[in-house]
């Protein structure tokens, strides 16, 4: 079986529908991360059916405010909050729990 | 009912590296669980950004212990996969055989803390004792008992010869035959099993939305194992993927020790099938590109994404590793469980927090 990951765009209006429709299909959450791009952001959701992995490119602006999945995929909070700590990258309705902190670091160090 | 707040960890007897739980408790039963980690973030991933991509392999493999080895070779592969080469067969069967002998000492860790967890201290003994016959044969063959640095971009730094390989399977029905008397215990034994059975279950359905990986996925009947994606040389060879529909803390037991099983008979195979030939074929210039791998870490999957400009930096280096993808499904199985079961709910996912505070 081929170790192959396609990869596809998605803009972040129409990202919460597809993670649902996702999710109803079955589709794993593999991971979220953050590239830092000369003006804003690069989000790559990975998610798989199977064996077979999707990276799911997102563009984003710096001041670009991206909507949680996390009502979907539960564990994509700390993805999310991961991205949010150390990048600074502005996502709208993560659960917002003082104690649930990752990394307890001052400003975005990869900013 | 009146809640109770008890913190569980950093500082724990069961845990050895740093998580802290907020366990919210009425009575002795929880009804939630506030994760808090993040206390040794070492900021590697950023790192790789900042040192020459052939010495930062040597950082990789140190992002844990016990999966030292695994981290390696799964960042070789991505740089491998970004220029584009394919390495000598001999160098794959190699990875092949150190892969499968990093898995046998990560199980057969997470069975005796798992033992020394329900306090049964002469099961916690033998299943280290079985596991030193396993760290010899790394030493042996690596130079390390733990921290190999045997791969290269390219290959692999040291060869098995026929005579140690033969050694090795010579061992290895003694073994066997040890851990078949031993994982009985785990799996039969009426005190074992009073702890395990029905603990800590997690669905189908929610070891999907939760994110678990690995064992913890498998034992609620996902038959998934990123090996069957053929790197190293695993396509090359035939293994089951060992799975259970029990959903429980007994489940996970269950699917590890066939694991463990199955890892003999992967070694075993590659013995037979490794051809000779080069273990490495150097690798020039600087990586352009990206890519993204995943491999079967014995704690679950683990992905590795890789992107190069040109330089001798890596522009970015992300991984993202088995215990930070299982830290939900953990979540999921603590409410409803009593006070007295949360280490061992702890240790079912094999947490490893080094390699989570990469």
């Amino acid at each position: 079986m081929p170790n192959k990951v396609e990869t596809a765009s998605i803009g972040p209006a129409v990202l919460k529908q597809y993670m649902k429709e996702a999710a109803a299909e079955g589709c794993r959450l593999v991971q979220i991360h953050a590239n830092r791009t000369s003006d804003g952001y690069q989000l790559i959701y990975s998610i798989a059916s199977g064996y077979h992995l999707i990276n799911l490119e997102m563009v984003i602006s710096e001041d670009t405010e991206v909507e949680s999945i996390s009502g979907i995929y539960p564990a994509a909070q700390l993805y999310e909050q991961e991205m949010a700590e150390l990048f600074g990258v502005r996502i709208i309705g993560i659960p917002e729990d003082p104690r649930v902190k990752l990394y307890h670091v001052q400003g975005h160090p990869m900013k | 009912m009146k809640r109770t707040i008890v913190p569980f960890g950093p500082q724990h007897p069961v845990l050895p590296e740093p998580i802290h739980l907020d366990l919210v408790l009425e009575d002795e039963k929880v009804v939630e669980a506030i994760p808090s980690f993040g206390f040794i973030h070492r900021g590697m991933e950023d790192l790789a950004s900042k040192r020459d991509f052939n010495d930062y392999l040597y950082v990789v493999e140190r992002i844990c212990g016990i999966c030292s080895y695994m981290h390696g070779m799964s960042y070789c592969e991505g740089a491998e996969r970004i220029f584009g080469v394919e390495i000598p067969d001999r160098a794959k069967y190699l990875r092949t055989i150190w892969c499968e002998l990093s898995r046998l000492h990560s199980h057969l860790l997470w069975l005796g803390l798992l033992a020394d967890a329900f306090g049964f201290e002469a099961l916690f003994m033998q299943s280290w004792r079985i596991r030193e016959k396993i760290l010899d044969m790394v030493e042996d063959s690596t130079g390390g008992r733990l921290i190999s640095s045997v791969n290269l971009i390219g290959g692999v730094a040291r060869d098995m010869d026929r005579e140690m390989l033969a050694g090795f399977v010579a061992q290895f029905d003694k073994m066997e035959s040890e851990l078949r008397s031993l994982t009985k215990v785990f799996l039969k034994d009426s005190t074992v099993r009073a702890r395990l059975f029905e603990v800590g279950a997690l669905t189908k359905t929610d070891a999907i939305l939760y994110g678990a990986v690995g064992p913890m996925m498998r034992a609620s009947g996902i038959e998934l194992d990123t090996r069957k994606l053929g790197y190293a040389a695993y396509g090359d060879i035939d293994f089951d993927i060992i799975t259970s529909s029990g959903c429980d803390s007994l489940a996970r037991c269950e699917v590890r020790i066939g694991e463990i099983f199955q890892s003999f008979r992967i070694i075993r195979q590659a013995v037979d099938k490794i051809p000779d030939g080069e273990i490495y074929i150097p690798v020039k210039g600087n990586p352009k590109g990206e890519a993204t791998v995943r491999v079967e870490q014995p704690r679950g999957e683990a992905l590795y994404y890789m992107k190069a400009n040109g330089t001798r930096n890596l522009e970015r280096f992300r991984v993202r590793t088995p215990t930070f993808s299982n830290i939900y499904s953990l979540l999921k199985i603590l409410p409803g469980a009593q006070f007295a079961d949360v280490p061992l709910l702890i240790l079912t996912i094999d947490p490893c927090i080094s390699c989570t505070e990469r």
